[in-house]
């Protein structure tokens, strides 16, 4: 009678028992946090863990007070960023460069790099390659918090991990010029400095909050 | 008169069934087969990694090493040279393995960047500075435990730590 079709259904439905075993299987499989994928726990622990060496040892040795500190002293205020940073974002956006400074401005509007002193150094040798870093600083302007980017790589993903630490910067402190020297004193400079001077009449000039963000890309 | 010709819709010896339904049944069953059977293997796949306890392992101890034993746990991550250096060169590293399973094996070693390059630091007691293991005037290496060159399933964890104002990465290696 009407054998062949019930050959070309039988193939269909054992075509879908296949598919639905698959499922099945499927459903029974587990993945867990440890599971190699670019997400993996372990990974996103170390990150963590070596943020908060990173910012324990820089706050340690000054080298992040001087990363804070290395700002431009121009007289006009619109013209000041870090040094050597793009001029449209006024911080800094990649991947390292020691040469940077020997850049003209206009070549480094349109790189990618970090900063080019001691703490953009020791973010390099310890995230290389495949791993995005933002840093940000959260200063007080009154009582409200503003935020000045260091280093900004772009919007986290959701398997990213950050860390924080303060530093307090005092009016005797030192702005640093792009070769590292020692530039105006900060209760001098506040009209040129990102942060102000929250204190007037203290030693003490602003409180800043630094915050890593680590993820890979 | 009868028609002589006949329209012939089947084919196969009037069995009722056409080319095209049999294509149409046999080719999904045969699409959904190779996808099966090549999709299977990749199901046990999440299982294979046989050294997941190292993961925690290493974590831990490179944990401990860089904010209790090394130095102090008040100043974590800031390591004191002469603790550093009774721990490599005195065979510290025994008391960590004689905890480990037989056949499981730990490297730890303490690397930094001088001039440069990247590599296990080590002391130089005459000019009292850190240099490179291999160098000559090397003196107290700051590395134990075995080269895992052509291993495959080494777990490593990282710290940034400062010694004696170097900054250096303690990484701990277990496979």
């Amino acid at each position: 009678m009407n054998r062949g079709q019930a050959h070309t259904l039988e193939g269909i439905v054992a075509g879908m028992i296949l598919l639905a075993s698959i499922l099945f299987a499927l459903q029974s499989t587990v993945i867990t946090p440890l599971s190699a994928s670019t997400s993996n726990q372990h990974i996103e622990n170390q990150h963590e863990a070596l943020a908060r060496g990173l910012l324990t040892v820089t706050g340690e040795d000054g080298t992040m007070k001087d990363a804070l500190l290395y700002w431009g002293q121009e007289p006009d205020a619109t013209e000041n960023r870090f040094h050597c940073a793009s001029s449209k974002t006024k911080h800094y956006t990649g991947n390292p460069d020691h040469n940077l400074c020997s850049l003209t401005q206009s070549e480094l509007n349109t790189r990618d790099h970090l900063p080019p002193n001691a703490f953009g150094k020791q973010l390099e040798e310890t995230y290389g390659k495949g791993i995005a870093t933002n840093v940000r600083l959260r200063y007080l302007d009154g009582s409200n918090h503003e935020t000045q980017f260091l280093v900004f790589q772009g919007e986290p993903s959701d398997n990213a991990v950050s860390e924080t630490s303060t530093v307090v910067l005092y009016d005797s402190d030192r702005l640093r010029t792009s070769d590292g020297g020692e530039g105006a004193k900060l209760k001098n400079a506040e009209d040129v400095f990102y942060a102000p001077d929250n204190w007037p009449g203290e030693r003490i000039y602003n409180v800043i909050t630094v915050e890593v963000t680590v993820w890979r890309i | 008169m009868r028609i002589a010709k006949e329209t012939r819709t089947e084919s196969r010896g009037g069995r009722g069934q056409t080319t095209f339904d049999f294509q149409v049944g046999a080719t999904i069953f045969l699409v959904s087969t190779i996808f099966v059977l090549s999709f299977s293997p990749a199901l046990l796949e999440p299982f294979d990694d046989a050294s997941k306890g190292d993961t925690v392992a290493t974590d831990r101890i490179v944990s401990k090493l860089a904010t209790d034993e090394f130095g102090n746990p008040s100043k974590p991550y800031v390591l004191d040279r002469g603790t550093t250096e009774d721990f490599f060169d005195g065979g510290g590293v025994s008391d960590i393995e004689e905890h480990l399973r037989p056949g499981q094996n730990i490297n730890i070693a303490l690397t930094g960047f001088i001039s440069g390059s990247e590599a296990s630091l080590c002391w130089d007691d005459d000019d009292r500075q850190f240099v490179h293991v291999g160098d000559a005037a090397c003196d107290i290496e700051f590395e134990v435990g075995s080269d895992p060159a052509d291993q495959n399933g080494v777990v490593s964890s990282r710290r940034v730590v400062q010694i004696g104002g170097q900054r250096a990465t303690l990484r701990v290696r277990m496979w």
